[in-house]
Order: C-alpha cells, then structure tokens, then sequence
C-alpha cells in the first residue's frame, strides 16, 4: 500500500490541476464559523443583560449573611462602581489609576469598600490605638460565607498580626509612646452596672507573640500578676461549701449556686446581695424576745439611729401587737424590751463602762463585735439570736477624730467579671461542667483575697484543637477586636488613683 | 501537529519551569510554611501582604490571571495568523506549538490564579466553558497525534481536505461524461469499433443506476460500491459482462470508486480529527469574550 502512495509532492501533482482556491469554505467550517459567531453574540447578550440588569445570583460568590441580606440597594451597596474617566483634563485617566491601584493592593479595593461599611457602622473603634497594621473590615469580616460566617473570625486572621513577632514588637514600641488615656480600658461590657475588674496595662501592653489560644496564649494577666481580691468583706468558701454543720438552706445543702446564679441571658453571675444570699443564715434578729425585730442592713448611719431610737422602735412594735391598746402600755412595754436587751448585752456594756454609757456601749457592740453574744454565758443557744455583728463579715473601723464610738463600715465591691477583656457564658459551661471543675481553688479559700478563676491551662483542657470544644478555640470565641464605643475617661485611667477608685468610677478629685 | 519531536523540547522545558516557578511563587507568597525547610523566595518575589482571602484577587493573582488572559488572546489569534499568511510574524508552525504550549501553562496558572476553587456562578460558568475548551483541545492533540498515523496506514493517498469536495464533483464529471459518450456511440454506432449496443447499454445503466448515484452521493457508505469488497465483486461481474474493449473502461470506472472510496474514508477521519474544533473553536472565542468581562467586572465594578 506504501507503494502506492507515493510522495507528497507526487500527490500534489495529481491534483496540481484540480485543486481550486485554498479559500474554499466547506460546510464544516461555514457551520463552525456560524456557531462561533451565534455564540459570542450569545455572550455578548448576556453580558449585556446582565450589565443592565445585574442579576445578583450571578456575580455573588456565596449566600450573604443575615444581616446584610436584604440591603436595599443590593451589591451596590458595598460594591460601589469606580468612576473609570478622570475628573479633570490635566489627571491622568482614572481608568490607568485604577488599574495600578488593582495591581499594587489587590481586587476588590477594601477601601471602597471599607467606606461602605462605614456609613452604617459608625460606632466603633478599630483595635487598639498602637496597631501598627490596620487592616480592612473585610479581611476578618468574611461576606458571602453564608448567614454566619461574617462573625466567624479565623484565628489566622488574628495571628496574622499576634503571631509576626515584628508587628508585636513595633506595636509595643508605638505603644510606648502614646498616653495611657489612648488605651481602651475596658472592652464591651455586658452592662455598664457591672463591676468589672481593670488591671493597669503592662508596660509592653499585650504584644507577646502566640499563635493561638493554646499554643503560646500567655496567662491570664490576673494570675500572671499574682493578683489578690481586695474586697474587704470576709467570706470563707471551705467553710460554706463543706462544712457539715451548717444547716440546709430553704433551698437544700448550701452549694455555689445558692450564691452565684446567673444573669437571665446566661453569661455572668448576678450581683450578691445580702438580702437574697446571706440573711437566710446571717439574720440581723439582735433581741431573743423579738425575733422579728431586726437591724436594718446596708447603711451604717441608718443602724446607728435605729439603736439610738430603740425606745421609739420598740414602741412601734408596741403598737402592732393586738394586747397593747394604749400609749402607757406602749411605753412600759418598750421601757421593759430596752432594760432587757441591755440585760442580753450586759457583760460587755459592764467592760465598757468606764468609756460609754449604757446605749453607747450597745452600739459599739453591734457594729465592732464579731459575735456580741459569745460572752453571755450559760446563755441558751436554741434560744439566742441568730445576729453576729457587723464586723463579723464588714470591715468596720472607728470614724476618726472622733471619741464616740462611730463606725464607719467600708463598702465591699464585689468583683462580677474578673476577665473583662473575654467574653463567657456560664450557661454554655454549665452544660459540660461543674462549677468545681473549673473553680477548683474554691473546695480550699478560706480568706476573700483568694482569686478563685479558672487558669488558662484548665481552659485549654476543653479549648484547644485536641480538646473537645475544639470548634470553640477560635481567639473570638472569647475575644472582641473592636474596642467600645467611646473611650475611657482620663481620670479612670490615671496610674495615681487607687485600684479601689478605679473599681467604684471615682476619679483622682473624690468625683 | 505531533509533539514528540525535538522542535517542542525547548517549549516543553520553558512550560516545566514556568510552572515550577508559578508554583513556588505561589507557595513563597500564601503558604510560606510549606516551603522546604531553609529556602525562601527572594523578597522581590514576596507581594506586599494583601487583605484579599480569594487568590485571584490579591496582586499575585490577578498577575496570573493577566498573564492566562494574554495567553487566551495569543491563542485566539492563531485563526487570524492562518488567515494572513504573508504576515512577517513567524510560521504557522511556530504558532501551533505556541497555541499548544501555552495554553497548556495556562492550566497551573488559571489553577493558581483560582487558588483551586469554583467561586461564584461567574467563576464557575468560566472554569467550565475554561475546561471544556482545554479537554477539547487535548483532546484534538491527542487526535492529531494517534489519528495521522492511522492515515497513513489506511489511506494510499491524501488529499487535500478541503479539495475533497472538488475532488468528488470531478469524479461525478468524470463518470457522467463516460456516460455521454457511451449514449453517443450507442446512437451513431461508431465504426471504429466494433459496438456492441447491448454491452454499451449495460455499462450506461452501471453507471446510472449504480456510479452516478454513488460518486454523486453525500456519504458513499450507504451504497454497495462504497464497501471495497462488494465494489470488487460487482465490478468482476461487470467486467464478465462485457467485452475486452471496455474493460479498460470498467477498471477506470473501479478506480474513480476506489477513488471515492478513499475520500470517504479520508472525510471520515478528517471528521474525526477536526471534530473537536466544533466545540474547541467557538467556546474559545466564547471563553476569550467571558474572562475579558471577568476581568473588567473584577478589576473595576467589585
């Protein structure tokens, strides 16, 4: 066959006289030509259409989230278009700027569309005001991942910047020289009631390089520092949660719940109040005949005029019993109660004779005792008063400059959020966990100035990659990167005030 | 065009390192950690670190997916360069192994450019149109490379493909004038040669009944003569049928099928190797008009 198939140029020859123009169109091509034509007109339609019309299905590159998906100007309203002819004759055509601007910082410009945030979120800082790289909102907050994915913030996104030892250090350099005042105290507070525990800045802020929560995050400032409660009201959690002989509450065994309950939404613990937590147990009943008879609570001043009016008082008790119609039983009657709780208090009235009289040493009693009954000897204890004194759990000293015994009581500041840069929800944890196991230190405190939070190991036990609550190791899990609305107040961050002022929003003047 | 040869060594090698180097980029600027330990690109190399979480949109990527745009043009281009042959810008030969080089590195790069995922309806409507036309392509490389040889083994002869056509109308000429001229020596009984007006009626009506239709058919396969075996017996018969005058006549006649016979086999795997420009072609063109508008919408409404 090879044979007579001769050479290409042989074949040529054969067909030197037959062969018509190279031009000549077969039906093939004339059909390939048509289709290649229908379908770029086909596109060019399209592109068209949807120029004019802008479908959004088409250009969007994933489901928006819940808040931005019925804006009513639809992509328009963060992707602005870009004027491409320049404003003036002498510019050079905005076209070529752009394009450079493309080529040098990326596409799409998250300038544009930074601004387009703005004009709707306008009350809120960025960060820190030593952040050396400030990025844009679209770098952490990722559209079109769906309903949730713009507050889904990736820990790269932060270790990005907390793990390039560089920016960290340039970030503590610029730190360094601007004024405390700059700083954001605190971050978002659940409510602005809550008292909120500030430590003062470290000298280099929080610029130590770590690239998660469990690899490198450092401690926990509060337990780095070695930070003690300075609450001055004494409460001893061995003593409440194991003892055996402290009698069941209305609502069962004395246990942390009794105390700590949580805020409605689950986060935090509600404030402790003497009325709902402690005067179960803690009764102000001071006199063994009037049980109902009760000190008032929470106002030093308003205790010392109660005692100094006790014949009063009494008197009024007086008066709400059925038996006793009139005035001279209300005054024998109180004269008796008075003779008879200086009776209670006798002991300790006679130690004290030399300095006060009668009601001067009842009073001192009342507030500096730790137990005002201890030295009534052979007194029963079925039948005692459940009171214990003030300075059994207050701090009370003597107003000074002043020979009368005037307490003054401090008022106790209980710290109700001990992290303040996190956020938690013990309605989350509390699923998973105990109290105990997480506040492991509170089996043992026996003194207030124990800080019982949990360490940052014991967190990492569940918040790490190997953890169970891996899907919850994120930096934002805890972590807000805007800083409040509006920032501290200068007085508030000032180093000379005291940690107490701090705590109590007083500033350096007494304000 | 066929690959395997010297010619393309020093295509293949700018393709191999261009993609190597594509790809160390690539890792040097998104993925430093995985790089071998001790080695790094030199800064130059490194683009200022962007925001952008797509690949295609940080500057890298939308280098890359410049340099793939430029490549579809330069791809697109090889029509018009067939069509102007007098252009002073290099043989066609050149701009086949070009268009099929660089086109295949505009895979790693689109890959990189895309940073390995569809994106959007947009992105996704090109990445298909974009392997539909590249599995089309190679597909006719792979054709043009496997279906050649076969030619060559199968066919004794090649024509022209575009000359078939004019090839076929001139066998029908061919046939039709032997038809004329046996009706005229039928009708005027030459004296030259001793006619046989039977014989010459026989072979008037092979050539109605039976070549005619089969030379001027569009595809010869439906009829007897298209199939070599049947062609022969029918053609032995005929030549049994007449005299040793007109054999000679006969045999022409066989080879004008022969003849046929192998333009339908040539058309048949013309077919088969300019098939894939059915899809390749007009998706291409498609494909260039899409990405400039993917770019446009990218760079200048996003």
């Amino acid at each position: 066959m090879n044979e007579e198939r001769g050479t290409q140029r042989d074949i040529a020859k054969s067909y030197r006289d037959r062969v018509q123009s190279r031009f000549t169109r077969t039906v093939w091509r004339s059909a390939r030509f048509l289709l290649s034509v229908v379908l770029f007109a086909g596109g060019v339609v399209a592109i068209y259409y949807c120029e004019k019309e802008k479908p959004q299905e088409f250009f969007n590159t994933g489901p928006l989230s819940r808040s931005h998906a019925h804006l009513q100007d639809g992509c328009v309203s963060c992707h602005v278009p870009e004027r491409l002819t320049s404003s003036s004759a002498g510019q050079p055509p905005a076209f070529f700027q752009v394009l450079n601007d493309r080529f040098e910082k990326g596409a799409p410009s998250f300038e544009r569309i930074d601004r387009a945030c703005g004009q709707c979120h306008q009350q809120h800082d960025f960060h820190e005001p030593n952040v050396v790289t400030n990025r844009s909102c679209s770098a952490c907050h990722r559209e079109h991942q769906g309903l949730h994915g713009l507050m889904a913030v990736a820990n790269l996104d932060c270790a990005s910047c907390h793990n390039n030892s560089k920016i960290m250090q340039a970030s503590a350099d610029r730190g360094k020289q601007l004024p405390p005042t700059r700083f954001h105290l605190n971050p978002k507070l659940v409510n602005f009631r809550q008292v909120t525990l500030q430590l003062p800045r470290p000298a280099d802020g929080y610029t130590k390089t770590f690239a998660s929560f469990s690899e490198g995050h450092p401690p926990f400032q509060l337990q780095r520092d070695n930070f003690r409660d300075n609450d001055v009201l004494r409460f001893n959690h061995q003593r409440h949660l194991n003892s055996s002989d402290i009698p069941p509450t209305k609502a069962g065994k004395l246990d942390c719940n009794y105390c700590h309950q949580p805020e409605p939404n689950g986060r935090y613990m509600q404030p402790i109040s003497f009325e709902a937590h402690c005067q179960e147990c803690h009764s102000l009943q001071f006199d063994v005949r009037n049980p109902d008879f009760q000190l008032p609570h929470g106002d030093a001043q308003l205790v010392r005029t109660f005692l100094r009016t006790l014949p009063a008082q009494y008197g009024e008790l007086a008066r709400r019993k059925p038996d006793i119609t009139n005035e001279s039983q209300v005054n024998q009657f109180a004269a008796q109660q008075v003779k008879g709780l200086l009776r209670q208090f006798a002991p300790y009235v006679e130690r004290h004779r030399s300095q006060y009289d009668n009601v001067e040493a009842l009073e001192h009693a009342v507030f500096f005792t730790v137990d005002p009954y201890k030295a009534v000897e052979g007194f029963d204890p079925a039948t005692r008063a459940k009171y214990t004194g003030c300075a059994f759990c207050h701090e009370v000293k003597q107003a000074a400059g002043v020979s009368y015994p005037t307490a003054e009581i401090t008022k106790p500041v209980m710290i109700e959020r001990w992290l303040p840069h996190a956020q938690f929800s013990h309605a989350k944890h509390a699923m998973v966990a105990s109290c105990r196991e997480c506040h492991v230190a509170a089996q043992s405190s026996r003194v207030t100035s124990d800080v019982l939070m949990p360490t940052k190991e014991s967190c990492v036990r569940c918040h790490s990659p190997s953890g169970v609550a891996r899907k919850a190791s994120e930096c934002s899990t805890c972590h807000l990167y805007h800083s409040p609305d509006q920032p501290s107040t200068a007085a508030m961050t000032d180093s000379r005030i005291s940690f107490k002022q701090m705590l109590l929003k007083i500033d350096a003047r007494g304000h | 065009m066929r690959i395997f040869n010297r010619s393309h060594v020093p295509w293949f090698m700018f393709v191999l390192l261009a993609t190597v180097a594509a790809c160390c980029i690539y890792v040097g600027n998104f993925h430093p950690e995985r790089l071998p330990h001790g080695f790094s690109l030199p800064p130059w190399l490194i683009h200022k670190p962007s925001d952008h979480r797509s690949i295609g949109g940080t500057p890298l990527g939308l280098v890359l997916g410049t340099i793939s745009l430029g490549i579809f043009v330069f791809a697109a281009l090889l029509g018009v360069r067939k069509k102007l042959p007098f252009l002073p810008v290099g043989n066609v030969q050149r701009w086949l192994r070009g268009h099929i080089w660089l086109t295949l590195l505009t895979i790693p790069l689109i890959l990189l450019h895309s940073g390995f995922r569809l994106g959007g309806p947009m992105t996704t409507t090109l990445m298909v149109l974009y392997a539909i036309v590249m599995v089309s392509g190679i597909y006719g490389l792979i054709l043009q490379h496997r279906l050649p040889t076969m030619m060559k083994e199968s066919l004794p002869a090649e024509i022209v493909f575009e000359q078939i056509p004019n090839m076929r109308a001139q066998l029908c000429a061919a046939a039709e004038k032997l038809q004329r001229s046996l009706k005229q020596q039928a009708t005027s009984g030459s004296a030259v040669v001793a006619t046989d007006v039977s014989q010459e009626e026989v072979l008037g009506g092979f050539i109605e009944q039976r070549l005619l239709p089969y030379l001027c058919a569009r595809r010869g396969e439906k009829y007897r003569l298209g199939h070599a075996r049947e062609a022969d017996d029918i053609f032995r018969h005929l030549r049994l049928r007449v005299d040793e005058i007109y054999r000679a006549r006969v045999d022409d006649m066989r080879r004008w099928c022969d003849e046929r016979r192998l333009t339908d086999t040539q058309l048949r795997m013309q077919h088969w190797l300019h098939s894939w420009l059915f899809v390749h072609v007009p998706l291409s063109f498609l494909l260039l008009l899409m990405t400039v508008w993917h770019a446009f919408v990218t760079l200048f409404r996003y």
